[in-house]
Order: C-alpha cells, then structure tokens, then sequence
C-alpha cells in the first residue's frame, strides 16, 4: 500500500540511502520498491537540496552523468532515530489495536 | 524526456538552483519518461524554489498567507467587477442569453469569484480579529492604528464616489467615463468626468497599496513583540488550516479564470463586434479589459496556489 500524503519526501530520501550511495533515478525507484511511493522529479530534488543544506546528504562524484549522495554520519543518526521513533509508534498503535 | 523540453524545464528553477543541481537535474529528468503528473511536479516544484528565494521560508506562515490572500481576493475581486461591468448592459449580456454554454461559463465564473472572496473572508477574519485584539489587551496604538488604515481608506474612497454622485448624478468609475456608447446629456462634460475618474482610480491605488503597507508593518510589529501574556494569548490559525484555505481558494479562482477564459474565447465568436467595441476599463476594447482581468485572475491563482505549495511538505519542509 502506498504511504501517500503521510510520507515525508525527506525521510523517504534518506532511507533509500540507508543502504549506500544512490543517484536520482535509483533513489526514485528504491522509494518506489520501499514504500509504493512514486516521488517526481521536483519533489525529489527539493528533498536533496534540503537535506544537503542540512548536510545531512552529501553529493559523489559523477559516475557516467550520474550524480550519488550518500548519507553523512549526522544524516545516518537522523535517519536512525526517526526509523526507531516511527517503528516505536508502529508498536504502541498495533498494540492498541490488538487490545481493542 | 527530449532534451530541448528538459532545458525548458530547467529554465524554471532560479539561475542559483540551475548552477548546483541544473546539469544533475537534467541527466534525471532525460531518463524519465514524460508524464503529466511528473511535468506538474516539476512546475510546482519550480514555482516553490522561486517562492523560497524571494525570501518566502523566512517568513511566518501567517503573514505570508494572509497577504497572499488579501492579495488573491483584491485581484478576483477587481477582475470580477471589470468582467461584470464590459458584460452588464452590453450586446454581450444578449449573446449570453443566446447561448446556454456562454450563460454556463459566466454561472462558473460568478460562482468560482463568490468562493474565492468568502474563503478570502473567511480566512482572514479569524486572523485580523487576533491582530485587533491583540492590539486592544496590549494598549498597542501602534499597530491599531495600521490596523485601520484600511477600513479608513475604504470609507474615504465610498465617501468620495458618493459626494461625486451626489454632486454630478455620475458615478466616477472607470467603465463609466465614455466608449461605444451615447453618455446622458445630465452627465458632467468629458474632461471632468476622465478627471473625477482618474481622482477615484488614484485614491483605490491609495488605498490598496497603504492598506497592503500597513497591514504588512502591523504583523511585523507583532512579530517583533517583547513575550507578554497579550502576545502568549495570540491565537494564529494552524499550518493545516493555512493550506486548506489556500487551496479552497487557489481553486475557487481557477474556476473563475477557467470561466472567464473559455467564455471570453466564446464570445469573441458569437458576438466579435461586441468583443471588439469600447466598452471596457478606460473606454479600452472588450478585449483588452477581458485579457486584463484574465491575467489578474491568473496572477491570483499563482499566489494562493504558490502559498499552498509553499506551505507544504513535498518540496519545502525541512526535516525535523
């Protein structure tokens, strides 16, 4: 099921690089296979260009016309503590639902 | 995407924007396959980083959106009242009853322009009302008297269309001052009525801008506000609350515009005659005043639909 409107186009960014560098089109797709979540192309560069002013991303060098961006260590702490916020919630509300 | 509609593209974003992220942006957008969803993302998105660098994020939400707002309803409002009046009384109103489809886009444009100045309203009340208060429990004379600058210019300018009517038995309006039609002989003379319309023309400039001026001072007092319980008991609405109403009427004036722009194009060919008599704003052509108020109304689209863009997560909100 798509996260639809309750995604954060930020946080999608930094997942799809939990696992390593990634350029535009492979984050597009990952965030696809991740969350059923297609990001367009703006709402994807308005993401990266926040999160490199946050540096919590920073951009590889070129490889074929293609640009990566990797995770800082501040973006990978980020990037942790949110996951562990949301799996907590996750948690507590399927919890509430089993007790109901 | 072909190459030349990418640069096209491209060419949206700010040159800032372009220099860091243009040649990687282009590589990704080459790649993809063109969309409609994609093409309105990338506009919108454009839109929002124009908005960014014109200093839009530094600014309160509020203050933002409700000038964006008051700019949104005094444009629909001013484009309203010029397409009501190059159609009232003119061969124009006969084509309309002639034609259901041409009635069907003038009901969509009265209506689109009825729902745009109510959420206006609606949004702004709520938010002046705080303001006044505000100003009220702080003994801020300050930002009372900016707060009246408005409702003041206002009753000045009714006040002056009145004493004129009352006076000459005219009404100095530009629509009203001569064209493609016979004026009544109890009418003041030609210059008189140009100089009594260019009298009223610049007292609503007057009162447009100041208003705009003062009301934009006003929130910058606020804002700059040493913390009292006065400013703590400031309610402003919610971010939420901000975007559903620019949404509710972004869309209300694209209902307007869309009337507006097919029954304009209607027009010209059920009655060109019409369309092309000077019957419009400053005695100009049907077709000048049309393009006018079109345009006014896009301009009003642009800015409720920007501060909605603005204000949303998908290509702004930094993370938390």
């Amino acid at each position: 099921m798509a996260l639809g409107r309750f995604s954060d186009p930020s946080l999608l960014v930094l997942a799809s690089l939990g696992d390593g560098p990634k350029h535009g089109h492979a984050m597009i797709a990952e965030i696809a296979h991740m969350s059923g979540t297609h990001l367009g192309p703006g709402t994807l560069y308005g993401a990266i260009a926040r999160l490199e002013e946050q540096r919590l991303i920073e951009p590889l060098p070129p490889e074929n016309r293609r640009y990566p961006y990797r995770l800082t260590p501040g973006g990978e702490r980020v990037l942790r503590a949110k996951l562990n916020t949301l799996h907590q919630f996750t948690l507590a509300g399927l919890r509430k639902l089993e007790a109901a | 995407m072909k190459p030349r509609f990418v640069k096209l593209l491209i060419g949206l974003y700010p040159r800032g924007w372009r220099a860091r992220y243009g040649e990687e942006f282009r590589t990704l957008l080459e790649e993809q396959p063109t969309t409609l969803g994609g093409l309105t993302n990338i506009i919108r998105c454009a839109l929002s980083e124009r908005l960014r660098l014109a200093g839009g994020h530094l600014m309160k939400d509020v203050k933002s959106s409700l000038m964006l707002f008051l700019f949104a309803g005094v444009a629909t409002l001013a484009a309203g009242a010029n397409l009501y009046f190059i159609v009232d009384d003119t061969p124009l109103a006969a084509a309309m009853q002639a034609h259901s489809a041409l009635a069907a886009c003038w009901l969509a444009m009265a209506a689109g322009s009825v729902l745009a100045i109510a959420g206006v309203a609606v949004a702004s009340v709520p938010v002046l009302w705080a303001m006044a208060r505000f100003a009220w429990i702080g003994r801020r004379l300050d930002i009372g008297r900016r707060l009246a600058f408005a409702p003041g210019a206002l009753f000045a300018v009714l006040l002056w269309i009145a004493g004129v009517v009352a006076r000459t038995h005219w009404v100095p309006l530009p629509w009203a001052v001569t064209g493609d039609w016979l004026a009544p002989t109890n009418w003041p003379p030609l210059n008189v009525r140009w100089e009594l319309c260019w009298m009223t023309l610049a007292l609503l400039a007057g009162a447009v801008v100041g208003s705009a001026m003062s009301l934009r001072q006003a929130l910058t007092l606020i804002e700059s506000s040493p913390p009292t319980p006065a400013l703590a008991g400031l309610q402003w609405p919610s971010r939420r609350r901000l975007r559903t109403f620019a949404l509710a009427i972004g869309m209300a004036t694209l209902c307007t515009l869309a009337g507006a722009t097919v029954g304009g194009v209607m027009a010209d060919s059920y009655s060109p005659a019409a369309f092309q008599a000077r019957l419009g704003f400053l005695a100009s052509t049907v077709l000048v005043s049309w393009l006018a108020s079109v345009g006014l109304l896009g301009a009003s689209s642009v800015a409720t639909l920007g501060s909605f863009q603005w204000a949303g997560p998908s290509c702004t909100e930094p993370m938390q």
